[in-house]
C-alpha cells in the first residue's frame, strides 16, 4: 500500500501576454483568441483568453514538483468549466479523496474554477 | 477533402488522422520555459507530451472551423518518458460523435508514441463549431 499526501502543494501561474505567446510557441496554437485583444473583443471577450491546457499542465506540474519529483499523474478526467482571462492568476488545488485518487481543480484569483475533475496519482517507482 | 473545412458531418467516426510528429525541440522547450520555468535534466515533463498532443490535434485536422471549444480532457500516462530532443508521434482518431442540445460533440482519441512505445493516451472532448 503506497501512501499519498492529503494535498499536493498548490502551484500558481500569473498569465500574461508573454505567457500566452510562450504557450502558443509550445503548442503551435496561434489562435488569436489567445493573443490579440482586438480579435478577442470582436469575439465578444473583454480580453484574450488563456489556452485551456495551460491550466491543465499547471496541475500536472504541481504534481511533478511535489515530493521532489517522486509523484506523477497516472490518469485524469477533467472539464474546462470557464475561461481564464489573460492577466489572471491560476492556482492548482489537489485534495486526496481515496487512496491515490484526488479531486482536481484550478481556480482563478477571483475564485472561479476554470478546470474541475479527478486525477489518480502514481509514484515513479510503482508499477501502474 | 483537404480543400474543405472538416465539419461535424464530414468527420466520420473511426477516421484516423496522422501520425503527426512533434519534436521536443528548442522552440517547444523555450515555450515551456516561458510558462512553467526551466526543465531540470533531460527527461521531458509529462506536460510537454500534453502540449504536443494539442499541437498534433490542431495540425492533424485542418482546415477546421473557427470557434471550436475544448470542453473536456482525459489523459492516461503509461509511465514511459521521453527525453528532450526526442520526436513524439501522435495519432488522432474520431472516437465518438453526438449531436446534443444543438451542439456538435466530438470525442477524439489521441495516442502518443515514442519509437513504438506508448507514452500517453488522451481523449479530447470538443464542441465542433460547424
Amino acid at each position: 500500500m503506497t501512501d499519498f499526501p492529503d494535498t499536493i502543494p498548490p502551484l500558481t501561474l500569473t498569465t500574461s501576454a508573454e505567457t500566452a505567446q510562450a504557450y502558443a510557441a509550445l503548442t503551435q496554437d496561434w489562435n488569436p483568441i489567445h493573443l490579440d485583444p482586438e480579435f478577442a473583443a470582436k469575439a465578444g471577450f473583454d480580453r484574450p483568453i488563456a489556452h485551456g491546457t495551460m491550466a491543465l499542465n499547471l496541475a500536472i506540474q504541481a504534481v511533478a514538483q511535489a515530493e521532489d519529483g517522486a509523484l506523477r499523474i497516472a490518469d485524469l478526467d477533467i472539464r474546462f468549466t470557464a475561461p481564464t482571462w489573460i492577466g489572471q492568476s491560476l492556482t492548482t488545488r489537489l485534495t486526496r479523496t481515496d487512496g491515490a485518487e484526488y479531486d482536481l481543480r484550478v481556480v482563478t484569483d477571483d475564485g472561479r474554477s476554470v478546470l474541475l475533475g479527478r486525477a489518480r496519482l502514481a509514484r515513479y517507482d510503482d508499477a501502474t | 477533402m483537404t480543400d474543405d473545412i472538416w465539419r461535424f458531418d464530414t468527420l466520420e467516426q473511426g477516421a484516423v488522422f496522422g501520425p503527426v510528429t512533434v519534436p521536443l525541440d528548442r522552440e517547444r522547450l523555450t515555450g515551456w520555459d516561458g510558462v512553467y520555468g526551466p526543465v531540470i535534466g533531460d527527461l521531458a515533463p509529462d506536460g510537454l507530451i500534453v502540449a504536443g498532443m494539442m499541437e498534433a490535434y490542431i495540425r492533424a485536422i485542418q482546415p477546421r472551423p473557427k470557434g471550436n471549444v475544448h470542453a473536456g480532457q482525459k489523459l492516461s500516462f503509461t509511465g514511459a518518458q521521453a527525453r528532450l530532443g526526442d520526436s513524439v508521434a501522435y495519432t488522432v482518431t474520431v472516437a465518438g460523435k453526438e449531436r446534443k442540445k444543438g451542439r456538435n460533440w466530438i470525442t477524439f482519441a489521441i495516442h502518443a508514441q515514442l519509437a513504438g512505445t506508448a507514452l500517453m493516451r488522451g481523449e479530447v472532448t470538443a464542441i465542433w463549431a460547424a
